[in-house]
């Protein structure tokens, strides 16, 4: 992103202008990649800074977990050890991605206050940079599930390369999410303890640990996001079909959440700095 | 061609971290600050600028002055484009530096290379260009073998140079400073002072608050007064005394 040198703002004109102020913001924002790489990239720099793992350290606790839970849970399930550990290696790594990402939404506007208030920098930068830096925490776990599929030798077919769209459609789920919820943290001061209240209770029902088949039709089950969200990536990596129902709860979720997020944006993007 | 309007500016802050009640109270008889509106519902509202006009041309020095919280602040603010105005419009035509708060909230764990390079990004500089004046910013800053340490090791003075050091390094039409920097011991206060000297030389418009007279006489050639959130007009550095007395 270079110097801007044409500033313009004017008191509300009325919603479509509005609107239109607020796809600039986001054209800008991608405009701004690098900088939003570099902004995320010093972020996972930062957390680590002097630890000899690094950002590995997520992916030992995440191993850690998955071995001692693969373990203890097939045994308690009565399922094949080969069977359960890839199941619940994919279901704790996606669900670290939905949780932090979410979870790190809520401050992802109160982090950039002193940035927001004196330069023209658009809002939705600073939502990317939450979005990278969890894309590259996914990327130092892929390895779990790697290391998994090799040692229990999970077949792998060209299907499962759909995993990578239900990647990708998970993805624009959680931005849209951590939009909604850093305007709302910014505004709202319980929100970011309501949040990781929610995502801590999530993680329990919904069916990382445990199949989804023993509670099949179940609401908390049908009615679940975060269930389709985990689906849409574990089922076809496990060699499942990529299913129907997911993907339209998915797809239509993803649309209808982002024109929600954004219409919420637009609205107070002129009061977010105010908030802050 | 570099240009600053203005046009009937307002801006307007809803507080949300008081207690209304308690801030109603004090609300009656301050004298500093903009106008605080005790809205009988939702949060208190302030007017920090009410219907603010001015226009710059190349070459104009415009001094700000005014009480603590006339709105100088808020202008500059609003000139860099960090507040959506309420009403009226605002235009700036020209690479705006934005020099208010040097502390920029960056990362104190990272070092001083990383920052100034995260800083130099922030400010709009390209990685490209960021790669080329990193040598001449890390060298004007002095740090030496501090830059590769955490900035969380420096003294705030260091930290000030560094900061300086970047926010300097950028090539921009319109300059917008809340008091003249200075930062650093004497040795850089001389240097830094002529850098700040040539950059604003270079620019074609400054944008400068002060509540100091001697600065705004020897850098501006246009001031106005700022008074709960009200503008004089733009008039002439010749008639500062007339308009501080006013």
């Amino acid at each position: 992103m270079s110097q801007i040198d044409h500033l313009i703002l004017s008191g509300s004109q009325g919603y479509f202008s509005e609107f239109k102020e607020g796809m600039r913001d986001f054209k800008r924002s991608f405009v701004a990649f690098r900088l939003v790489v570099a902004l995320a990239y010093q972020d996972i720099l930062a957390k680590y800074r002097g630890s000899i793992l690094g950002p590995f350290w997520i992916t030992a606790t995440t191993a850690a977990l998955t071995a001692g839970l693969g373990v203890l849970y097939s045994r308690i399930f009565s399922v094949e050890l080969q069977t359960y550990v890839p199941f619940i290696a994919i279901g704790l790594v996606i669900w670290g991605f939905i949780s932090a990402t979410i979870v790190e939404g809520t401050n992802a506007f109160n982090d950039a206050a002193g940035i927001l208030r004196q330069t023209s920098l658009p809002i939705p930068i600073f939502l990317l940079r939450v979005a990278v830096r969890n894309w590259i925490v996914l990327l130092h776990q892929i390895i779990i599930i790697v290391v998994v599929f090799l040692y229990f030798r999970v077949p792998l077919s060209p299907y499962s390369l759909m995993s990578l769209v239900g990647l990708v459609l998970v993805s624009l789920n959680l931005t849209w999410i951590a939009l909604l919820v850093a305007i709302l943290s910014s505004r709202f001061r319980d929100v970011p303890q309501v949040i990781a209240a929610i995502m801590q209770f999530a993680l329990f029902m919904t069916p990382v640990f445990w199949s989804p088949d023993r509670v099949a039709g179940h609401p908390l089950v049908t009615l679940n996001p975060f269930y389709y969200m985990l689906d849409a990536i574990r089922a076809p990596l496990l060699g499942a079909r990529l299913d129907h129902r997911t993907l339209t709860v998915i797809v239509s979720l993803a649309i209808v959440g982002w024109i929600v997020a954004f219409l919420v944006y637009a609205s107070t993007r002129r009061r977010v700095v105010h908030y802050l | 061609m570099t240009y600053v309007r203005v046009s009937g500016l307002s801006i307007r802050f809803p507080v949300y971290a008081v207690d209304h009640r308690s801030l109603k109270k004090h609300i009656v008889g301050a004298t500093v600050g903009g106008k605080v509106m005790a809205a009988s519902s939702g949060p208190p509202i302030i007017s920090a600028l009410r219907g603010v006009s001015l226009s710059l041309e190349p070459g104009d020095r415009l001094g700000l002055i005014g009480h603590n919280g006339s709105g100088k602040t808020t202008l500059l603010r609003a000139l860099a484009g960090a507040y959506a105005p309420d009403e009226g419009k605002l235009e700036v035509r020209g690479r705006i530096a934005s020099l208010l708060d040097l502390s920029l909230g960056v990362d104190p764990s990272a070092t001083g290379l990383e920052n100034i390079r995260l800083r130099a990004m922030i400010a709009g500089l390209t990685k490209r260009q960021v790669d080329e004046r990193m040598d001449e910013i890390a060298e004007f800053s002095g740090l030496g073998p501090y830059l590769a340490m955490p900035l969380k090791t420096y003294s705030a003075g260091m930290q000030a140079r560094l900061a300086f050091s970047v926010a300097t390094s950028v090539e921009a039409d319109v300059v917008l400073m809340d008091e003249w920097i200075s930062v650093g011991d004497a040795s850089f206060r001389e240097a830094s002072h002529k850098r700040l000297t040539n950059m604003v030389d270079a620019a074609s418009i400054l944008v400068i608050a002060s509540h100091d007279v001697n600065t705004i006489r020897s850098y501006c050639t246009k001031v106005m007064r700022l008074e709960a959130g009200r503008a004089s007009p733009v008039v002439d550095i010749n008639q500062l005394d007339d308009l501080i007395a006013a």
